[in-house]
């Protein structure tokens, strides 16, 4: 414990100087701009911010870049809550409660409880980054692709959570998700599929212009429509400010629904391939499973917005956990942080964190000062987002239609991306006309691909034998849990519809 | 006639979206024996397996979708049928006089789906030509259509518009080209710049 803090000390005295102070509030305002764009994100502003460390030495280029991740990660909550489209795949959930609270006057309240839940769930997760890491590798390590399987189908269940007053129409809305994500280029073998003879659908729809896409879209097209709830005039002068946006009685009260969001964000973090992209929705679910008020969820509470931006952020410290300690990237950001450490002419693993415990810890630092940092450049950019809603929403919902595009494209300089956007808000607005949630359509398409990787992985390692699923128990406990739960919430639809009837 | 035929047809919206899936389904299920595999996969999981199931999935899903709209359209068109005759009927629009443009626009500002249909086909052709065209050229017709579109029929300022939507798409295509060293398409302006 003592060398613990005495390696932490170390961190922070290698990251104070004028020079990384002011490299790390230009990485919060970039990734925070870009977290607010939508369809700009964490992986493009690291990627192109990287080649200007290649001249930095390792403490300026990882405060700056730890800075971009966090800033990108936190800045989707800005636009998520001021004009209902999430700036990036890891804030889809805080538009279920943000947009409508800012549409009830408290813009400013619901900024700052998202700005305030993405610190706290950065440093959750850090935490869990410096005392738990060797450990919760290890435990990663070991996990099976029936392990996994077991979580995943699970995580897949909580569609029927987030399905709202259909169970039927949010099934199939996260079926539609998982059939989407299909289309492309099939795990494990490689061969195409559902191409319809195009070329371009070969690789598949890309996934951030296909989540934003099922917003924008469908937002500008209803303020076309002049639908009462995107162009309402609110009136946010009256708003009371305090400095955090709640009481200590309703942070006392949410501290339930944080530990529960953070400890999903982590988690969701350490296991590869699935990110904050599902993790923001998954604590959501979960928040609202065991809420004793679910009905008030989408209508403005706190509890969906702390649930949302806690496990976002703290999807951050659980991905370097097997970024640092095993040298495996779990997602695109990660990927460029383990690039970034090459360059450097470091190696992350486990050699690393005993070679040079210094290094590691001022990373973690880096990660602290960036969330402290980041609340406030936030706290102090709030009067300036909500005064971006004085922009009349005829001039603003077309310039950010304009910005996404932008995102779309640079996500891998291809027109296509560009369609992806347009195909996926056609089916954002088809969705929303037809009274169907969105919500079940991105977990199912964040996480189909790698649903079907470990499925099929096990059938080949089981030879095909549904048994073997049963005999791993982690994954058999998970497959238990999921059916129970699913049985509970079909219950429940039926006895409202009997109730209603 | 056809008016009625809409309207009745408009009481049933979970059965046509229903079937509208069912019918996705369908059309993706006759693709699955396209997608290549390895011989000895045949029998086992292979690419075609997950979709398979969820296409399977998908369609119970959308037949119960029908299923359970088809009472509540019912009693949507007991409602409808309830109506007076002379509620049914709609009522003649005072057209304005003037010019083609104005009632046009007359058109646009009183129709909330005309509205929304020229919002899709003004995002449609901003992709369709931000190749040829560039994306600052493009983005700039988009943006001036959308405002006038989006605006109130009382307070739009076309020359305002047509000079902000010059100087955003312009500003972001420079921005992000130069500045942010993001390639967006040049088009028409690969020849100036």
């Amino acid at each position: 414990m003592f060398a613990t803090l005495q390696y932490f000390g170390a961190g922070f005295q290698n990251l104070i100087t004028v020079e990384n102070i002011l490299l790390m509030f230009l990485g919060l305002l970039v990734g925070i701009t870009f977290g607010a764009i939508p369809g700009l994100n964490s992986v493009i502003a690291i990627s192109l911010c990287l080649p200007l460390t290649f001249n930095m030495n390792v403490y300026s280029s990882f405060i700056l870049l730890i800075a971009l991740y966090i800033g990108a990660v936190s800045g989707g909550l800005i636009s998520a809550i001021l004009i209902n489209i999430p700036g990036t795949g890891n804030s889809v959930a805080t538009t279920y409660d943000g947009f409508p609270m800012a549409m009830k006057g408290q813009a400013r309240r619901a900024l700052s409880i998202g700005v305030v839940y993405s610190c706290l769930g950065t440093i959750f997760g850090i935490l869990v980054l410096v005392f738990a890491s060797p450990v919760l590798s290890e435990i990663a390590l070991k996990f099976s692709p029936y392990d996994y399987f077991g979580v995943l189908i699970f995580a897949t269940s909580l569609i029927s959570v987030l399905a709202g007053e259909s169970m039927l129409k949010g099934l199939a809305v996260g079926f539609i998700g998982l059939l989407v994500a299909t289309i492309g280029i099939a795990p494990i073998d490689g061969f195409p599929r559902f191409s319809f003879g195009i070329k371009a659908l070969e690789s598949g729809f890309p996934v951030l212009p296909t989540i934003v896409g099922s917003f924008v879209i469908a937002e500008v097209v209803r303020a076309t429509r002049g639908a009462a709830d995107t162009m309402t005039e609110v009136d946010y002068s009256k708003e009371k400010k305090s400095l955090f946006g709640f009481s200590l009685k309703e942070f006392i009260g949410q501290l339930k629904n944080f530990f529960l969001s953070a400890i999903i964000g982590t988690g969701i973090g350490i296991l590869p391939g699935i990110g904050g992209n599902a993790s923001n929705l998954l604590a959501y679910a979960a928040v609202k499973k065991t809420s004793k008020h679910p009905e008030k969820f989408g209508t403005g509470i706190m509890d969906g917005l702390v649930a949302s931006e806690t496990a976002n952020n703290a999807t951050v410290g659980g991905a370097m956990i097997p970024l640092l300690c095993l040298g495996i990237p779990g997602d695109g950001s990660t990927t460029v942080l383990l690039a970034a450490l090459m360059i450097q002419g470091l190696t992350p693993g486990p050699t690393l964190f005993n070679n040079n415990p210094v290094l590691m810890y001022t990373i973690f630092a880096a990660m602290v000062l960036a969330s402290i940092g980041m609340v406030i450049v936030e706290s102090l950019g709030i009067p300036l987002f909500v005064k971006m809603l004085k922009v009349p929403k005829h001039i603003l919902m077309p310039i950010i239609l304009l910005f996404c595009a932008i995102g779309a494209y640079s996500s891998n300089n291809s027109i296509f991306s560009v369609w992806t956007l347009f195909i996926a808000g056609l089916l954002g607005y088809a969705l929303v006309c037809g009274g169907f949630p969105r919500a079940p359509f991105v977990l199912g398409f964040v996480l189909s691909q790698t649903l079907e990787e470990k499925f099929r992985a096990c059938m080949q390692l089981g030879h095909n034998s549904i048994a073997a699923f049963f005999q791993a128990p982690v994954c058999c406990a998970f497959i238990v849990i999921t059916v129970v739960m699913l049985a509970f919430i079909a219950l429940g639809h039926f006895r409202k519809s009997r109730g209603a009837k | 006639m056809k008016q009625t035929l809409w309207k009745k047809i408009k009481c049933f919206p979970d059965v046509i979206s229903g079937a509208i899936l069912l019918a996705v389904c369908c059309v993706f299920y006759t693709q699955l024996g396209e997608i290549k595999q390895f011989s000895s996969l045949s029998d086992s999981v292979g690419p075609r397996f997950f979709p398979k199931i969820v296409l399977i999935v998908l369609m119970v899903l959308a037949v119960g979708i029908i299923i359970t709209g088809i009472p509540s359209g019912r009693k949507r068109l007991q409602k409808l049928k309830a109506e007076t005759p002379a509620e049914a009927e709609s009522v003649p629009e005072d057209r304005p006089a003037g010019n083609v443009f104005r009632r046009v626009m007359h058109v646009v500002d009183t129709n909330p789906t005309v509205r929304s249909w020229i919002s899709i086909l003004g995002i449609f052709f901003f992709i369709l030509l931000m190749k040829p065209l560039g994306f600052a050229i493009s983005g700039a017709l988009y943006l001036f259509v959308q405002f006038s579109l989006l605006a109130p029929p009382n307070k739009r300022k076309l020359w305002l518009y047509a000079i902000i939507a010059v100087v955003v798409s312009f500003g972001a295509y420079l921005l992000f080209r130069y500045a942010i060293q993001i390639n967006l398409p040049a088009g028409l302006l690969k020849y100036i710049l």
